[in-house]
């Protein structure tokens, strides 16, 4: 596919095979609006399981610590976040593409495939379609077309098909689907509270089972984590460098706590989480519908369509089709869930959350690559000449420093997971391990002049 | 097609959405029901202070480009708001009059419709992507 006629000379070196610019730089004509990206990120926490997270805190916290917990959590998230969507809104390319510097190219293969596409693209699109299909099996229950099976079935495709337009396929749906949503979710919030007594009670309530500060911080990072680590996948298609970094700050520190905080003032208050049925018992049949159509929507379009740029990151397929493979893969796997009444999601969400909190390591290694090693290791301090990817530059095939670093980040952040410590949540200890592994491995590896690359890649026209 | 001709247009929709918004809210206030005075408050003021921000980046706009970025997205705001109020005015929640909830449907169909077709009006005239 041509880069188009406004095209600068330096774009037109590129050949957008895969479409979408998935693989290459994107070019300043299809830039888009701060606005824009703000609203595909806000699509992506426009979910209703935002609000069953949030229910977690409710059980385990007062109203001011929840209060706490989340304003801390959603600091740390703005940080992470911020920083790899810089990344992003410098090099216009996607998480996988700008890995390999940090990973090598086969580096980053294995580390999209494994971590990206299996998931985000397969795990949680599975999970929130098959979602999903219980909400809408409990608005309408006794309906075949609203069985968690069937619904599962045309809700995976629905969401499948704005994904595979490509990133105005999110856009237009953001735009329609997101400002509406959270009037219907607060509206949802308060209809479920009001039923329940109304909002007197709320500062003087005690949770069920009180934990420390630090479970609701590691819970509520846990939520978003994930997300926090991609943001490059939109903000590439930012105008100026620092917009996607502001459009998440501004989306993680005002909208994604308005969710959880009210997903846990509903417990607090109700003792349930369950807004779709305090929804439908009050009356809201259309709306409860609209919240769970347009929410799971928003959400898991933005889910296949990045597990799809990291599959692209590999492949020279189209990504539309590459979306409809995912999206069809785990469309099929929600349906038999909701087909096979033995069937559980239990062990299979257990282990992507596993994986979630091992995740913020590939975040990590390449933070530490982008805003330590290539600026100060390397001389580039000017951001835009830090990674390169213009046709016939030299990459390394595989960057073992940085893979090795990932696996230390990712165990440590894994065991604290599984030991269930109080303390700081495993992903934050997943990225902290990997950055200073990283920089010790780069900084040892040059004091012995041992080479920690191995093999040379170079860039073709088509980003791969 | 000039640039004025097109500013007139788009300040035309977003004056019709303010015009709307404080017909939703007025009826809020005046259904003597609590719970529909909340709800319709918090569609009819933030459309309203929307549509007065959108009115002054269109005064402020030099370009085409920001004249289309301007129109386009708060048109698609408008649309959204619209949804979400007709899918929610139905609720037995809300006990405001069948004549209130009626007159707040068709304010809610006119800001469906008529920012829809200033979406591709706009589009149209001013070349900008609906996704900006």
């Amino acid at each position: 596919m041509s880069m188009g006629e406004n095209a600068t000379s330096e774009e037109q070196a590129f050949v957008d095979v895969a479409g979408d610019f998935a693989a290459i730089p994107v070019p300043q004509s299809q830039k888009r609006s701060p606005l824009n990206l703000f609203f595909v990120y806000a699509g992506v926490v426009a979910v209703v399981a935002a609000i069953f997270a949030g229910g977690v805190l409710g059980r385990i916290h007062s109203f001011q610590d929840m209060v706490l917990a989340v304003f801390l959590g959603s600091i740390i998230l703005a940080v992470i976040g911020a920083l790899t969507g810089y990344i992003g809104g410098v090099t216009g390319c996607s998480t996988y593409v700008n890995t390999r510097y940090a990973f090598g190219r086969i580096g980053s293969w294995v580390v999209g495939l494994a971590l990206i596409t299996l998931t985000t693209g397969i795990g949680w699109f599975a999970f929130e379609t098959w979602l999903f299909g219980v909400i809408v099996n409990q608005i309408v229950p006794g309906n075949v077309f609203f069985s968690i099976g069937v619904a599962s079935i045309w809700g995976g495709l629905l969401m499948t098909t704005t994904a595979m337009i490509g990133y105005k396929g999110l856009s237009w749906l953001s735009y329609l689907a997101v400002p509406g949503w959270f009037l219907l979710a607060v509206v949802g919030i308060w209809a479920a509270v009001d039923q329940s007594g109304g909002f007197g009670s709320l500062l003087t309530t005690q949770p069920a089972d009180p934990k420390p500060l630090v479970v609701g911080i590691t819970a509520t990072v846990g939520t978003y984590i994930a997300g926090a680590i991609i943001t490059a996948d939109v903000a590439r298609f930012a105008k100026k460098p620092a917009d996607g970094s502001i459009s998440w700050t501004v989306q993680v520190l005002t909208l994604f706590p308005l969710l959880v905080i009210g997903g846990g003032i509903l417990v607090l208050l109700t003792g349930s989480d369950n807004i779709a049925v305090a929804m439908a018992a009050a009356g809201m049949g259309v709306g409860v519908f609209f919240l769970a159509i347009l929410g799971q929507w928003t959400t898991n379009d933005n889910n296949v369509y990045s597990g799809a740029l990291a599959v692209s990151n590999v492949v020279k397929w189209k990504k539309a089709y590459i979306t409809l493979g995912l999206g069809i893969i785990g469309t099929a796997y929600a349906a038999y869930i909701g087909f096979t009444s033995y069937g559980s999601f239990v062990p299979f969400y257990n282990f992507i959350v596993t994986l979630g909190s091992i995740l913020p390591a590939m975040a990590g290694v390449y933070i530490a690559d982008f805003y330590v090693v290539q600026p100060f290791l390397n001389g580039r301090l000017d951001p835009k000449t830090r990674y390169d990817f213009r046709p016939g530059t030299k990459l390394p095939e595989l960057n073992v420093a940085g893979i090795l670093a990932l696996v230390a980040g990712a165990s440590v952040g894994g065991m604290i997971n599984e030991l269930a410590l109080p303390v700081l949540p495993g992903a934050i200890w997943a990225l902290v391990v990997s950055i200073l592994s990283y920089l010790i491995l780069i900084l040892a590896c040059r004091a012995i002049h041992i080479p920690y690359t191995t093999g040379v890649h170079v860039q073709a026209p088509t980003g791969l | 097609m000039t640039l004025e001709n097109v500013k007139s247009r788009i300040v035309t929709i977003l004056g019709l959405t303010l015009l709307v918004s404080l017909v939703i809210t007025a009826l809020g206030v005046a259904s003597g029901d609590g719970r529909t005075q909340v709800f319709f408050s918090m569609v009819g003021v933030p459309m309203l202070l929307g549509a007065l921000v959108g009115l002054a980046r269109v005064r402020m706009a030099g370009s085409e480009t920001a004249l289309g970025t301007a129109g386009i997205q708060h048109h698609w705001i408008t649309m959204s708001f619209a949804i979400a109020f007709l899918s929610l005015l139905p609720a037995s929640f809300f006990t405001a009059s069948a004549a209130v909830k009626g007159v707040a449907g068709v304010a809610a169909v006119i800001l469906l419709l008529v920012p829809a077709w200033g979406l591709f009006d706009t589009r149209r005239a001013t070349g900008v992507s609906l996704s900006v």
